[in-house]
């Protein structure tokens, strides 16, 4: 039966599945009315089968790798049975604990595509929206204790149902949104997406039939599975012990087991959730360990359902890493990120050829909101901030990159955050301070200033877990750089920063963010001389740095 | 009265293509291209077959050219230095973050094209609302200029914040640099975009200072020799994102022709499709060096707004022809692991592949295509004789480091050739969701025709086209290039009546100052005047471009009829339509010349008597040796039919029509080849 199949339809639809997600992609970051969306691309798309199995995922944050997939599942259990699932119905969620968020401000919209009267997969999309209500500006509160401060739950409801939208939710959005024309501009703009996808899809099943269509899908997860498990078979077998520091959270210990047929991550025996916005409900840690998993596995390949069967994640429910409700998860990038960070860790130390040193390992989450001097209106910024990658026994670490758990995620041009949000950047280079020596360096962060030029001006931010705690490096390389925030007030005076929120702000005082190296691989005496004459010719290595770590002198 | 040339220097060979209007006779050359100074090969091909009454009676010299990419590719170019706002220097390299595999946590970025020691701060800043905050300090850029004098830097590329909306402090950095005695070259940024992101403006303005010192002298030469030679007309050289531009506002925006080489075949295929009614294409150029696929939809190559260079963007339209290191000089070698490799080096022209008998010892594409006979009797168009003596030496060491027999060893060389083409057209075709069997192919280049029917099998096409003169049919696209010139300007402001009052002035302005672009090239006619608004709703970022209907160049229609074709093009681009406010962000003004059209189609080669040969080659379909007709394409009449095995001879390429495929003559000239 399944010889029948034509392999080249087969490879077509696959294909097209993939071309349908950079569409829906693309048509969502043409239509969004917030930076956060159009410029940095903090949002996700992908397809599922009917049951919720992800099929194909587009571009943007690998963070979000899977994470529409239990969303689609809680929602299809939810309506299926009742059989309320119909044509044109677009449902909605930000539950975190169904996945099918990571925190309040990620909103997913889900739509069922059917052929005929049979549902034959749906389109999804997820975006960080700018505001969602809860105790501050941005909805991200450092001060929370419950999710109930942390803005609007969407609890897996309908926001359209057979094509037209539900006026009492949107106007439920309105209402409680400090910034409800990007926030209802953005709901749109996830619509358009779904839309483009699904019709897509239609396209697909009328041409090549439904059977055939179901066949593409299902081969194609069995096909990821098929990479992974040859990805599996070349890494070494055991189990590896790390522990790290979470800093204010604690230690974190994790054990890693590989064998022929499973990626075991057990996260069992860590701290209970907290009260801070520091938790992760457990979909959201699988999606940390996801990232892990894939980019150790099969970097450049297919990210689907079937990429991630041979993965296990165990934590006990009620810890940091499986947190029950009402626990608060604003800043979940934290322990996530960490999770990401101690797989990486714990398998440098056994294949120090092939892992590189630790990078800087934040999101760098920089919040600016205030009331635009020219218009009135809220300006709002609100972007991710790149640092320096690890070093590797035979390269360096590559300069001002997002971290590990961003990926297809692009800054926001100086030119344009100051035509539109109410900032003037004083600059934007590389950090220039020690960190990261090595015979292999690592790479540089960057220094970010902004001043303000709006009124009622405030700043949220998430510069950790390496304010204090500086990237690890590796065979004898110096560590990285530790990241920070500076506000420096008219009056000259400095406050330095690593998690914060809801900081007021007066206009002309500056935020200057600095993000740290990743650590360094190898001696630094060990360094190539004529390598080393050119980084000081650059600049990426000062005099100074030269003599105190690299054992240079004039007369070499 | 518009008698043509279209010259196309390929990696391997110049091809030429003489069109006489009063006549319609089109002639054909082809000459081995000059790496080292790439116009006197060029020049020499016009000198060798147009004679001196003709050149002087032509009115247009058109040209494609790969000067500008393989500047790029091969990184040498001008010892550019940046000036750049001080606080700023490391944009270039900062980018904008984003990984090209978002997984890849290993990724390296690529080399930026002027090293950190050579992008040097300026004082001086403008606001984005164009007013100045801080003054602009000219020391600063005498400082640099000493820098760069050190480093022989010997082209500057200015690029500073927010120049979109002021660019009074680029020009006086300009201006400082000039009467500080600077003679090299000056790229800057506002020339090239009015658009903001500075990464993207500053990338394309170092790109444009990387060619600009090589693509000016290389187009005046060439000029001055085509002037000594005779030619009155117009140079023109095609653009990256279609049509063509006169050669000194070549000169001033080299960046906008880096891709001239390969869109010329990508134009030539839209323009056939049109005018033949072949619906969608895809082309597959095989020269001597490269490989180059684009896919033709609704009879025009896919337009890009932004192109891409090894991870460099450029802000400029950009047609996607895709590229790979493939083609009848490609170099088949056996690589460590015992696998046999077909290039992506070359041979080129000189010494060619080892069957030229110009002393290549490497056997290429070509020495097994004519080792298993498919190349017939092998005599080319330059009167050279292919030696199947010396192929069959080349290919011997590589048999025997393979194991295999001769035969064996030239089928695997050509399998895959044709299975690295088939995968890039599978790039452009299948990833985005287009069925390739559902396209028609048309295959052009020197050896295109000969891998039509082998591409055909690997990608399960039915159709291919085969043009006259195939193999110098880029030059044959080249001739179509209407003349075209595009600007575009950022001005954000309501649509209603008011804004449109605005926008045709503007309009005015800009299209002056394109007039003001021809400088003295002199171009007098007809220019058709073509406006564009990109418009959003109010609140998005990013913007829909529509073309405005209107009279010459000037918008007549209403404020409602603008807006009900935005709300219908956004509708149909994105599946609903919003109640907000409409925006104008951008005016975009285009002026075309068109060329004088040609006939239509091609004209047919010449008759000869219908004679034909026997000869022994191998076929890939029945996998034997077997007797192939060998015929001239020029016995062929409009309306015959020819069934396969054959090998059809041109003086610019030869057809490998495999058993179980068949031919037809359209009236056009093209031969129709279609699977039995």
């Amino acid at each position: 039966m399944s010889n029948d199949f034509d392999p080249f339809s087969l490879e077509i639809i696959q294909n097209s599945i993939d071309a349908a997600c950079e569409e829906m992609f693309t048509g969502m970051r043409q239509t969004a009315m917030s930076t956060i969306i159009y410029e940095v691309l903090d949002f996700g798309v992908g397809i599922t089968d009917p049951e919720g199995s992800l099929v194909s995922q587009g571009a943007g944050i690998p963070i979000f790798i899977g994470m529409l997939e239990p969303g689609v599942k809680a929602i299809y259990k939810k309506f299926k049975a009742a059989g309320r699932i119909f044509p044109g119905d677009i449902f909605i969620t930000n539950d975190p604990w169904h996945g099918g968020a990571s925190h309040l401000n990620d909103v997913s919209l889900l739509m069922p595509v059917f052929s005929g009267d049979t549902l034959i997969a749906w389109t999804a999309n997820k975006a960080h929206w700018s505001d969602i209500g809860g105790m501050v500006p941005g909805s991200v509160a450092i001060e929370a204790t419950e999710v109930y401060q942390e803005g609007l739950q969407f609890p897996d409801i309908k926001l359209f149902e057979r094509g037209e939208p539900i006026e009492s939710v949107i106007d439920m959005i309105r209402a409680n949104s400090r910034l409800p024309d990007n926030t209802l501009g953005d709901m749109w703009a996830g619509v358009a997406s779904l839309r483009l996808g699904a019709n897509r899809l239609e396209q697909l099943v009328q041409t090549y039939g439904q059977e055939v269509f179901t066949e593409a899908l299902r081969r194609y997860m069995d096909y990821g599975e098929v990479v992974s498990r040859q990805a599996l078979a070349q890494l070494p077998k055991g189990t590896f012990r790390t522990v790290g520091d979470l800093e204010s959270l604690g230690q974190v210990k994790m054990l890693l087991t590989i064998t022929d047929d499973h990626f075991t991550i057990d996260l069992r025996g860590n701290r209970s959730q907290v009260n801070e916005p520091a938790n992760c409900p457990y979909a959201v840690t699988l999606c940390g360990a996801k990232v892990a998993f894939k980019a150790i596995t099969d970097p450049g390949g297919i990210c689907n359902a079937g990429v991630f069967r041979p993965l296990r994640l165990l934590c006990d429910e009620g810890s940091l890493f499986a947190a029950k409700r009402p626990a608060p998860v604003g800043l979940f990038h934290e322990p996530v990120m960490f999770v990401t960070d101690l797989v990486w860790r714990s398998l440098a130390d056994v294949l120090p050829e092939q892992l590189t040193a630790g990078h800087f390992g934040s999101v760098g989450a920089l919040v600016i909101g205030s009331i635009h001097p020219d218009t009135g209106k809220p300006a709002f910024l609100i972007e991710p901030e790149v640092g320096g990658f690890g070093a590797g026994l035979g390269y360096d670490g590559a300069n001002a990159q997002f971290s590990k758990i961003d990926g297809e995620t692009f800054n926001t041009p100086v030119e344009l955050n100051e035509a539109r949000n109410a900032v003037f950047v004083r600059q934007y280079r590389f950090n220039e301070e020690d960190g990261g020596e090595g015979e292999y360096r690592g790479g540089k962060g960057v220094v970010l200033e902004y001043e303000i030029k709006g009124e009622g001006a405030w700043t949220t931010g998430l510069f950790t877990p390496n304010h204090t705690t500086a990237p690890w490096s590796i065979n004898g390389g110096e560590p990285g750089s530790s990241n920070r925030v500076e506000i420096i007030r008219s009056d000259g005076k400095r406050e330095i920063l690593g998690k914060f929120s809801n900081v007021p702000l007066n206009q002309g005082d500056i935020i200057r963010v600095v993000t740290g190296a990743g650590g360094g691989a190898g001696d630094p005496l060990r360094r190539d001389r004529s390598i080393l004459e050119s980084d000081i010719r650059n600049g990426y290595v000062s005099e100074r740095q030269a003599r105190q770590y690299y054992g240079f002198s004039d007369n070499q | 009265m518009a008698t043509r040339i279209g010259v196309d220097i390929g990696g391997t060979f110049t091809d030429l293509l003489f069109y006489d209007d009063q006549t319609s006779d089109m002639l054909v050359a082809k000459v081995p291209t000059t790496p080292a100074s790439p116009e006197q090969g060029c020049v020499q091909a016009v000198t060798d077959s147009v004679d001196g009454d003709q050149l002087r009676q032509t009115q247009y010299f058109l040209h494609g050219t790969t000067v500008g990419l393989n500047s790029l590719l091969e990184r040498k170019g001008a010892r550019v230095g940046l000036l750049a706002t001080r606080g700023f220097r490391d944009i270039l390299e900062i980018r904008r973050g984003d990984r090209d595999e978002m997984y890849n946590l290993f990724w390296q970025l690529p080399e930026p094209l002027v090293p950190r020691r050579l992008r040097l701060p300026v004082t001086g800043r403008v606001r984005s609302d164009g007013t100045v905050h801080i003054p602009f300090e000219k020391q600063d850029v005498l400082d640099a200029l000493e820098i760069f004098a050190l480093e022989g830097v010997n082209s500057i590329a200015v690029a500073f914040m927010n120049a979109y909306a002021n660019p009074a402090h680029e020009l006086a950095a300009e201006s400082a640099l000039r009467e500080a005695g600077f003679s090299g070259e000056i790229s800057l940024s506002h020339h090239i975009s009015r658009e903001y992101r500075e990464y993207e403006r500053t990338s394309t303005t170092v790109i444009d200072a990387f060619v600009r010192g090589r693509m000016s002298n290389y187009l005046r030469r060439l000029e001055a020799d085509l002037r000594g030679a005779g030619f009155k007309g117009d140079c023109l050289i095609t653009r990256s994102g279609s049509g063509s531009m006169t050669f000194s506002e070549a000169e001033d925006r080299p960046f906008e022709t880096i891709m001239s080489g390969p869109v010329a075949g990508a134009e030539g295929g839209g323009e056939l499709s049109r005018q033949l009614g072949l619906g969608d294409l895809i082309t597959a150029d095989v020269g001597g060096t490269s490989f180059d696929t684009c896919v033709i939809t609704r009879g025009r190559p896919t337009l890009l707004f932004e192109g891409k260079i090894v991870g460099m963007p450029l802000q400029t339209p950009w047609v996607d022809v895709r590229s790979i290191g493939a083609g009848g000089g490609s170099i088949a070698q056996v690589d460590v692991g015992g696998l046999l490799r077909v290039g992506p080096e070359s041979g080129g022209a000189d010494p060619g592949p080892a069957c030229y008998g110009k002393g290549g010892e490497n056997a290429c594409m070509t020495d097994a295509a004519f080792y298993l006979g498919m190349l017939g009797e092998g005599k080319l168009a330059s009167g050279l004789q292919l030696d199947l003596a010396l192929a069959e030496k080349a290919l011997q060491p590589l048999a025997g480091k393979l194991g295999y027999g001769m035969d064996e060893t030239a089928i695997g060389i050509m399998d895959i050739a044709s299975a690295s083409m088939a995968d890039a057209i599978r790039e452009i075709t299948v990833e985005q969701g287009i069925d390739p069997r559902k396209l028609k192919l048309l295959a052009f280049g020197g050896a295109g025709p000969l891998m039509g029917t082998l591409l055909a099998r690997d990608l399960d096409i039915t159709g291919i086209v085969i043009p006259p003169h195939a193999g110098n049919f880029s030059a044959w696209g080249l001739l179509g290039a209407d003349l075209t010139r595009a600007t575009a300007r950022t001005r954000i402001m309501r649509l209603d009546d008011d804004g449109l009052a605005n926008v045709n002035d503007i309009l005015a302005e800009m299209y002056s100052d394109l007039a003001a672009r021809a400088g003295s090239s002199g171009d007098g006619g007809e220019w058709a005047r073509e406006a564009g608004l990109d418009m959003r709703y109010k609140g998005q970022e990013h913007t829909l471009s529509i073309n405005v209907p209107g009279d010459n160049g000037r918008v007549t229609i209403s404020t409602e009829q603008v807006r009900e074709i935005f709300t219908r093009d956004y509708d149909r681009t994105f599946g609903n339509t919003m109640d907000e406010p409409v925006e104008i962000v951008s005016i975009r003004a285009t002026v075309r010349h068109a060329l004088p059209r040609r006939s239509e189609g091609l004209s047919a080669l010449n008759g000869s008597d219908g004679t034909h040969t026997i000869r022994e080659a191998y076929s890939f379909t029945e996998k034997k040796r077997m007797d192939f007709r060998i015929l001239d394409r020029s016995s062929m009449q409009a309306g015959d039919t020819l069934a396969g095995p054959a090998i059809i001879n041109e003086p610019t390429a030869t057809t490998y029509l495999d058993a179980n495929w068949a031919c037809e003559v359209h009236g056009s000239g093209c031969l129709f080849i279609s699977r039995h």
